[in-house]
């Protein structure tokens, strides 16, 4: 608890580090910002190429489709391949001044917040193009991004301190967070996975497909934009259980961690 | 300087801290060698860089910590500053702390000089407001007004440690710590921060600092902590402290060379008295202060002509001897310091038995006040000082008011007016 209220009062350094994050991001290049954008949409028309006209998944409105679970899914995957690298990267700053070390995986997932939340007014423009009527359920939206932040912010703080020992952690991270895109229904319907045959035949798999805590995530998104309904409640109770154990996961790690780093880094 | 005094709230305690690091052999930071040693972690050596230290410190009080280099005095000033966290032990902190151990930490090179003012003075802890309020006056102080919006990376060093230190000299806080900031920049840029400094102290704030320099410690400290192999061997009146700590360094010198088979080891170190240490190669044997006619005097006024005399006697070989006075203010300021080698007088090659006499004539164009000065009679090889006989505060005096002045010495200036009319 105390630690919760001396990061409320480095609250201002929390900011500004995160603002460092963005203007640091696209520094010297010529689009700048305009990237956070630019990247989904050239993802969305790679992917749209390849899955709708050449696989042909048949899925309706395959763009919006995708992009209901591809900008959260960056938003996940960015926040932890940059907070994962963050400990260890500001080694200089660790050894030379007191902060909450908290504070340096928090920005990187604060910095990354900002850009998904920019990409969505992108997409909201796209689902009222394709004629969406998106804003029905909208008022859920706020939750389920602040459920998303809180699992994500829960795994940076663990990926970060593990990293300062181990430093494979980073490497490590980039293939599962990779092998995870696959696993989370982002460019398939869920269904075509619990009505494929091994499913069907070995139910412990889709228990263990139903672990990875963004499918229920991504799922919710894609109900309240694409599909017009409410989301599961079962599966969000399930995200939110799990949220909650890997957020006071990672603070603990990290807490037990974190009086070594300055010797680590 | 104040004096110690046990009713001074304690600001920050620091009780019985251990702090080790483990000097590995080969490092194991991947999975790879975790696994490949069997969860072993690679064979280390320990080196406790803080063992069992205690201290308090004093509100209001400036503090000077010095020690050979790896003494543990930036370990200290880390753990005070909870970047460390020791082994053992607890450090108990009243106050909001600063810590300048780096100016200019957490710039970013692709940054503005304006960006990197509100980075550096939130990592400092500057609150935002204050950094805008103040946002002028540091573009100002740091001389860089056409730069300000330009990437850092562009500046050159001189610019990057002045926008660094403007920055740096308007954190606020209750407690400082600085480690050898003080030991960059140039004359103009040193001369600032002791000046910054001593309005610090002037504002009531605790501050602890490390320093190479014993001219800064004995200046601005009111109490000096020499540390070494992570204790505190001796602390007290800055001046007794860097004596203490020169002596170390000469014990150490010396055993080193009785190790090394340069030095018989037959000169009974440990006889060393307080204030006193040399390898007695030659041992100053008398001396005096004496005025104009001779007699040995306590009080003078300024200006008179007076003399130091020493007799020294010669007990072994010494290749360059050289003799040297220095005087010192009641601070512990060096006021003025020669010697034989400085004045070019050289003395021949001295051997058991010789005996010599040095006398330094000079005009006292001091302040009133006490002084001290210490004596010395050092070999000087291959441009190394060994010091055969050391003699901290020999003699004592006191100087009666001249004209009235500011400073310490009397420069004796002409000053004329022309008034029109």
């Amino acid at each position: 608890m105390s630690k919760l209220r001396e990061l409320y009062e480095y609250r201002d350094l929390i900011w500004t580090l995160s603002v460092k994050e963005l203007k640091v991001q696209y520094r010297n290049s010529v689009l700048g910002f305009l990237w956070s954008l630019l990247n989904p949409l050239l993802m969305m028309v790679i992917f749209s190429f390849v899955f709708a006209y050449v696989f042909k998944f048949g899925i309706k409105d395959f763009p919006v489709f995708l992009l209901c679970g591809l900008l959260p899914w960056n938003f996940f995957n960015t926040a932890l391949t940059t907070a994962t690298g963050s400990v260890v990267g500001n080694g200089a700053l660790i050894k030379k001044v007191y902060f909450p070390r908290e504070i340096l995986p928090l920005a990187s997932v604060l910095a990354n917040l900002f850009n998904f939340l920019l990409s969505l007014v992108v997409l909201f423009i796209f689902l009222a193009f394709y004629g969406y009527h998106f804003w029905v359920w909208l008022f859920i939206l706020p939750f389920i991004i602040i459920v998303e932040t809180l699992c994500v912010t829960g795994l940076a703080l663990l990926l970060a301190g593990l990293n300062v020992y181990f430093r494979d952690i980073q490497y490590i991270v980039g293939v599962a967070l990779m092998a995870l895109f696959y696993a989370t229904p982002i460019i398939y319907n869920i269904e075509r996975v619990q009505t494929s045959y091994w499913m069907t035949h070995y139910p412990w798999l889709m228990t263990i497909y139903n672990l990875n805590p963004m499918t229920p995530i991504v799922n919710a998104y894609r109900s309240i934009l694409y599909s017009v309904q409410p989301p599961s409640w079962s599966s969000i109770l399930y995200s939110l259980a799990i949220t909650a154990f890997v957020l006071v996961l990672g603070f603990v790690v990290f807490r037990r961690l974190e009086p070594a780093f300055a010797d680590e880094v | 300087m104040s004096q110690p005094n046990s009713q001074e709230a304690t600001v920050i305690k620091v009780d019985h801290v251990k702090k080790k690091y483990l000097l590995y052999h080969e490092r194991h930071d991947s999975l790879k060698d975790l696994v490949l040693s069997g969860g072993r972690r690679a064979s280390y050596e320990v080196l406790w860089a803080l063992n069992d230290v205690s201290y308090e410190f004093k509100k209001g009080r400036t503090y000077g910590l010095i020690g050979e280099n790896g003494c543990g005095k930036s370990t200290l000033l880390k753990a005070i500053a909870n970047i460390l966290r020791p082994e053992s032990g607890t450090v108990t902190v009243n106050g909001r702390i600063s810590a300048l151990l780096e100016l200019g930490a957490g710039f970013h090179l692709d940054l503005s000089g304006r960006e990197n003012i509100f980075l550096n003075g939130a990592i400092l802890r500057l609150p935002r407001e204050e950094i805008e309020a103040r946002f002028d006056d540091m573009v100002a102080f740091s001389e860089l007004e056409e730069f300000i919006d330009m990437p850092v990376k562009s500046y050159s060093s001189g610019m990057y440690m002045r926008l660094a230190f403007a920055i740096a000299v308007n954190v606020d806080p209750d407690i400082l710590l600085i480690d050898e900031v003080l030991a960059v920049g140039d004359v103009a840029f040193q001369r600032r921060c002791f000046r910054r400094i001593k309005e610090y102290q002037a504002a009531g704030k605790t501050i602890i600092f490390v320093s190479h320099d014993a001219n800064a410690v004995k200046d601005l400290c009111d109490e000096a902590i020499l540390l070494d192999h992570g204790k505190i061997v001796a602390s007290g009146q800055p001046m007794n402290i860097v004596s203490a700590y020169f002596e170390l360094l000469s014990k150490k010198e010396a055993a080193r060379r009785i190790k090394s088979g340069e030095e018989s080891a037959d000169h009974d170190l440990s006889a060393a008295k307080q204030k006193r240490y040399g390898f007695g190669a030659a041992t100053i044997k008398e001396y005096s202060l004496v005025n104009a006619a001779g007699e040995p005097v306590k009080s003078i006024k300024s200006g008179d002509k007076v003399q130091v005399r020493v007799k020294i006697d010669f007990n072994d070989v010494i290749p360059n001897p050289v003799v040297g006075m220095t005087i010192h203010s009641a601070t512990g300021l060096d006021v003025y310091g020669t010697n034989t080698s400085y004045n070019n007088t050289p003395i021949s090659v001295k051997r058991a038995g010789d005996t010599i006499q040095a006398e330094f004539t000079w005009d006292a164009w001091l302040r009133e006040g006490n002084y001290s000065i210490s004596l010395g009679i050092v070999d000087l090889t291959d441009g190394t000082v060994t010091p055969a006989d050391r003699w901290v505060d020999a003699i004592t005096f006191d100087v009666a008011a001249g004209r009235e002045m500011l400073g310490l010495i009397d420069l004796r200036a002409d000053v004329a007016v022309t008034e029109n009319g």
